[in-house]
């Protein structure tokens, strides 16, 4: 893979390691301009260090990072005046209010707009004339957030952005994103939740272990969907008229229920259930987390990663 | 259903050990070496006196009167064991009680403001088991410096022909109950306030009074009866190392009674008031719409930001310096007269020419501006430590700010925390010197202040390589060690008769006395040289490796 200027973000063959299997290894990302990038992965798996590497705030062993077109080491201070960054971890900041906290970083950035704090301050519910230090973690979260959108970056690089909000906050913040791309920005965001990805996703990148392991559009990524139906039928039926179905796996018959998973055309199966008189069906899309778990099983990265 | 386990008993001590494990092998190792060697030092300056110890100790006695006000009694100088006692031992609850006031501060209410506290208490640990185990870990770390330190007196003592084992480190443990009562003191005070800090602030000014009190308690009239209430006045009624003293068991019963009540005080006001919330909050105001400013000039700088987010904290060190340096220089006259009264300090003045007694006493005034600058650096150090591991450095980095801005910053935030403290504490020193009639110079004022600015920058770009290379609590413990070696060598140096080389290393040395002369270019050079290496150096090192956590 090469770097292209006209990416967002792009990586090749990044590496950061950290020793004892941690770190991020090769990864190979290109994140387009005007799209909503989503990195999942489960807790420990390597996506704060390898947002931290488009930051440079660490530096990679191998490969090269490109922010905006400009190397993520050299250009970094021309990147950061570009980009909107809410860290994982909330930093703390005893002693002084929220606006203190929002005004420093407005200032370092040599000001902001005072009526876009304003609006975000407002839209987010958001008292900034409280201390710092006394706000819950979710209106801490709100203060970081502020901060990220306040100066109406390009790029915003987003580190779990809705731990700790409420759903309405959540709904706000979808909002949000929304009218950014709107505006031509892209938006890269790391989450462990899936569904929430879903929501406001153009195209999504799975790393597990340190290892990217799947990057496409939702819609590829829906090539491995599948549905999950369920059926009461009135005639007891084998499991082996199931077995030489196309598609059909997991079947599980209990009495007169059969419930089992279908990729690809529903009719042979629809066909066999109808032979034993179908009483009712239903039938859902699983999910992407449900894809995920499916694919690569269920997350158990603990210390790997970062 | 598995049983409700207890929580593992006394598992905090354990915890309280391993947290301060730095700190006391620091202290003991440090502390060790300074009273051994401050005890070769004074067996030196027994021998090489004109008539001995018998001879210095009514001249030394005469001083320490004039000056008793910073430290007292002073009795049997003429023996080892009085004149360490005097010299070394009367500061060390002093020195001990500033790390015991931060650590009781910090050890509930600085836990809880970290978010480490909830965890703990979730755990089934009642407060006041949380509060006792913590303090039971602090005075095992005491007891740690204890042993330390008294080993190291007890060397000294035996090197000097007098040797007291149990008696050095009875002395040492009375020292460190005593410091224990500022920790207990630390701990309650912590229970009313908004920060740790703000405790660890007052307690420390608290104690400074009582030092101060107690070593003039018979001249305070009145409120002379307040004595009792100072864990430094039991420590003075025990002195085992001191000839016609000895052990007094009723103070020493005191200095553990005085620290039990504290903390039995300490528990209740915890058992009284809500989590994460000081016991004097206030109620919480009905919500009004504001409409809060929140561009201002000073917040475009790192620096600026962080001497107005730091200013209560600024405010209490100029305005302690201040104090302090009024004191000292109202003792002018007091000392002028007894120095009068001593040929070899007349001709020991001589050796400046063109220095009145008043400009050599007042820049002896000024002399301690050195070691001010350089606490105050050293606490800036740790905040920047502080900064890391809060996240603020990663917040503040992905701005467009870079690694070289920081530090730079950094360094212009600590040089004009510096001045602030040094022209308070001038300021203070002239008005304690006009009001007694005292002349000043004021060319000698400008050359303390310019000096103590290139002091404060040279120790805190020290810091600054430490923190870029270490990026943990390593690098203000080290600074800490620096600073003391530093001083350590250039009280040393002239009293072993060490090559001039060798002081020059120590940038207290380099600091010279600045009221009453142009320091040496030899050490303005290692100054300057300090600080531009050490910015440039610090620069380099968080750029090449710029991690955050």
């Amino acid at each position: 893979m090469a770097l292209t200027k006209s990416s967002a973000i792009a990586c090749v063959q990044v590496t950061k390691d950290y020793g004892r299997g941690r770190g991020v290894f090769q990864v190979d990302l290109d994140v387009r301009r005007g799209e909503v990038f989503g990195f999942l992965g489960p807790n420990g798996a390597g996506k704060t260090t390898t947002i931290r590497l488009f930051m440079d705030l660490v530096r990679p062993d191998l490969g090269q990072v490109q922010v905006l077109g400009m190397d993520a080491r050299r250009d970094s201070l021309a990147i950061k005046r570009r980009v909107g960054y809410l860290p994982g971890e909330l930093a703390q900041f005893p002693g002084v209010t929220a606006a203190y906290v929002i005004g420093l970083l407005a200032g370092l950035r040599g000001g902001v707009d005072p009526a876009r704090i304003r609006l975000l301050a407002d839209r987010f519910n958001l008292d900034l004339g409280r201390k710092y230090e006394e706000l819950s973690h979710g209106n801490k979260q709100k203060v970081a957030l502020v901060q990220a959108f306040m100066h109406e970056p390009e790029l915003l690089i987003l580190d779990e952005p809705t731990l700790g909000l409420d759903p309405l906050m959540q709904r706000e913040f979808r909002g949000l994103i929304g009218e950014t791309i709107k505006s031509g920005a892209t938006v890269f965001l790391s989450s462990h939740v899936l569904s929430e990805v879903q929501q406001v996703c153009d195209r999504v990148g799975l790393i597990r272990d340190g290892r990217l392991v799947q990057v496409g559009s939702l819609e590829e990524l829906r090539t491995l969907r599948s549905h999950r139906v369920e059926a009461r039928i009135e005639r007891a039926i084998e499991e082996s008229a199931f077995r030489a179905l196309p598609g059909v796996s997991e079947t599980v018959i209990t009495d007169h229920t059969v419930s089992c998973t279908v990729e690809g055309p529903m009719a042979p199966l629809l066909h066999v259930l109808d032979s034993a008189g179908i009483v009712e069906l239903d039938s859902h899309e699983r999910s992407l987390e449900e894809v995920f778990f499916a694919q690569y099983g269920t997350p158990e990265a603990a210390g790997a990663g970062r | 259903m598995r049983s409700m386990e207890r929580p593992k008993r006394l598992a905090l001590v354990a915890d309280t050990v391993r947290a301060n494990r730095l700190s006391l092998a620091l202290w003991a190792g440090a502390g060790a070496a300074t009273m051994y060697a401050v005890a070769i030092m004074l067996v030196r300056e027994f021998s090489t006196y004109p008539g001995g110890a018998k001879a210095l100790a009514p001249t030394v006695e005469a001083a320490a009167e004039a000056l008793r006000v910073l430290r007292w009694p002073a009795e049997r100088l003429d023996t080892l064991g009085g004149y360490l006692t005097y010299h070394n031992i009367l500061l060390l609850p002093l020195l001990l009680g500033i790390y015991c006031a931060i650590a009781g501060a910090q050890a509930v209410r600085g836990a809880e403001l970290r978010g480490s506290l909830e965890g703990i208490l979730a755990t089934g640990i009642s407060r006041t088991a949380l509060v006792l185990e913590r303090a039971l870990g602090f005075l095992f770390v005491l007891l740690g410096i204890t042993v330390g330190i008294g080993l190291g007196v007890a060397a000294g003592l035996a090197a000097g022909g007098e040797p007291d084992t149990w008696g050095a480190l009875v002395t040492t443990g009375e020292a460190a109950l005593a410091a224990f009562s500022f920790y207990t003191l630390g701990l309650l005070v912590s229970q009313f306030t908004r920060s740790a800090r703000t405790a660890a602030g007052l307690t420390s000014l608290v104690m400074a009074v009582l030092f101060v009190f107690t070593n003039v308690w018979d001249q305070a009239g009145p409120i002379a009866v307040a004595r009792f209430i100072s864990p430094f006045f039991y420590f003075q009624q025990s002195r085992v190392l001191v000839p016609g003293h000895g052990f007094d068991p009723v103070a020493t019963l005191m200095l553990v009674v005085l620290p039990a009540l504290l903390l039995v005080a300490a528990t209740i006001a915890f058992e009284r008031r809500d989590y994460a919330s000081s016991l004097s909050a206030r109620r919480a105001r009905p919500v009004v719409a504001r409409s809060v400013l929140v561009q201002r000039r000073w917040l475009r700088t790192w620096w600026s930001a962080g001497l107005v987010r730091e200013r209560i904290s600024l405010l209490a060190w100029a305005a302690g310096a201040a104090a302090f340096a009024a004191l000292v220089s109202s003792l002018e006259p007091t000392v002028r007269e007894m120095w009068n009264k001593l040929e070899f300090i007349q001709v020991y003045l001589a050796q400046t020419p063109g220095a009145s007694p008043t400009d050599q006493y007042l820049g002896f005034a000024c002399s301690t501006m050195a070691p001010l600058a350089a606490a105050y650096a050293a606490t800036h150090v740790a905040g920047w430590v502080g900064d890391l591991k809060q996240g603020r450095v990663e917040l503040v980095l992905t701005s467009p700010v870079s690694w070289s801005r920081l530090v730079g910053e950094r360094l212009t935030g600590l040089a004009v925390g510096v001045a602030v403290v040094t022209v308070s504490a001038l300021v203070g020193l002239s008005l304690g010197a006009v009001a007694v009639g005292a002349s000043l110079r004021p060319d000698g004022l400008l050359r303390v202040a310019a000096d103590s600015v290139l002091f404060g920058i040279a120790i805190g770009a020290v810091g600054a390589v430490l923190v870029a290379r270490l990026r943990s609590g390593l690098a203000p413990a080290l600074l800490t060690l620096f600073i003391a070696a530093s001083y350590v060598l250039d009280l040393f140096a002239p009293a072993f008769s060490w090559p001039a080389w060798v002081a020059r290393l120590s940038v207290f040395n380099s600091f010279g006395q600045p009221y009453v002369e142009v320091p040496e270019l030899a050490g303005l050079v290692y100054l300057g040289a300090l600080a531009l290496l050490g910015t440039i150096l610090a620069a380099a090192l968080s750029q090449r490796s710029p991690k955050v956590a």
